[in-house]
């Protein structure tokens, strides 16, 4: 039978069980509602019902009680070893396998590695006039100033 | 909040990521406490079942079968047994008044009528058998589809509407006897479903 085919009869059993949300009424005959006058008091008397249930509200969790279940899920500290090493582990990473934040710690070194030794290596190919004003300025040597006077 | 599907948040749980863990928590957390809370008409009872359930959604994740039931109808269902098994236990000591431990006490004095009204809504969703108080709560709260809830209930489509009507019926005679409605007042019966 179509949604729109229901009878009165029907409409009255829908409302009282599942109130006048047609959103919580099954999927096939929640278009029904519609064009009904003759239930326009029982609607009225459901979604009076409606809304005072929804006047119970619930508080959102809170973040001590997430952290608990978090803390309880087993095998957790299998993937972080053993005493301190774990606890510190779980501090500096508590997201997900340590190899992550180890391999971005490792990237991060031979990057600064590569850096350091090719500017090294660039300080030495430098021509001697240049060696000597970065000395001078290193050193914050003088000598240039008083050139600048001549 | 991730917007993957559940079964694949569980591949990734199982694989160990914490990630994974978090991102169900925050999907699924409110509603189980919500539905728990609400069952129970305690909060720290309410919580103790939250944990209970997710203990075993932990436990259940390397073993989760895709093509099953829903996660989402096996988690409502888990979270309802603890419940009634929390019930069933509680019926041989005695009940604490369900409107003082249904809601925490307002903050504020511009909340004060709306805690009030909670707190009477709580206490006639307690004065309901369990399990018309538990398919209101999946239909209603939930809002779950009628044949998830009956998958959940482990009963028809057909009783779940029954037990909805006399929810419904029961809750209507308590908590808008005062309201200019036509229905005659009775009280709420002590049947148990």
């Amino acid at each position: 039978m179509s949604a729109a085919g229901l009878d009165e009869q029907r409409l009255s059993e829908l409302l009282a069980a599942y109130g006048a949300d047609a959103a919580r009424w099954p999927e096939e005959e929640a278009g029904a509602l519609a064009g009904h006058p003759d239930l326009k008091s029982k609607i009225a008397k459901e979604r009076a019902l409606d809304e005072m249930l929804n006047a119970f509200k619930v508080e959102a969790p809170d973040a001590a009680l997430s952290a608990r279940i978090l803390a309880a899920r087993p095998g957790r500290e299998m993937r972080h070893g053993t005493g301190v090493w774990r606890a510190l582990m779980s501090a500096l990473w508590p997201e997900g396998p340590v190899w992550v934040p180890m391999g971005t710690c490792a990237a991060a070194l031979l990057f600064g590695l590569y850096i350091g030794a090719s500017g090294a290596l660039t300080a030495m190919s430098s021509d001697p006039q240049t060696e000597t004003a970065l000395l001078s300025l290193a050193m914050a040597d003088s000598v240039l100033e008083e050139n600048w006077d001549e | 909040m991730s917007e993957e599907s559940d079964e694949t948040l569980l591949k990734r749980l199982a694989a160990g990521e914490e990630r994974a863990a978090r991102f169900l928590l925050a999907r699924y957390l409110p509603r189980v406490l919500a539905l728990a809370q609400r069952m129970l008409g305690s909060r720290s009872e309410a919580e103790d079942v939250a944990q209970e359930v997710f203990l075993r959604i932990w436990k259940q994740a390397a073993r989760w079968q895709p093509g099953g039931a829903r996660f989402s109808t096996w988690v409502h269902r888990v979270t309802s047994n603890l419940c009634i098994d929390r019930l069933r236990v509680r019926k041989s000591a005695p009940l604490e008044d369900a409107a003082l431990i249904a809601d925490p006490a307002p903050g504020a004095e511009s909340r004060v009528a709306e805690a009030e009204q909670s707190a009477r809504v709580a206490a006639a969703l307690q004065s309901l058998p369990e399990r018309q108080r538990l398919a209101l709560i999946l239909v209603h709260y939930q809002e779950l589809g009628n044949r998830e809830t009956a998958e959940i209930m482990d009963c028809t489509v057909e009783a779940v509407e029954a037990l909805l009507t006399r929810a419904r019926k029961g809750l209507k005679d308590l908590l808008l006897k005062d309201a200019a409605f036509d229905a005659p007042v009775k009280a709420v019966s002590g049947e148990r479903q």
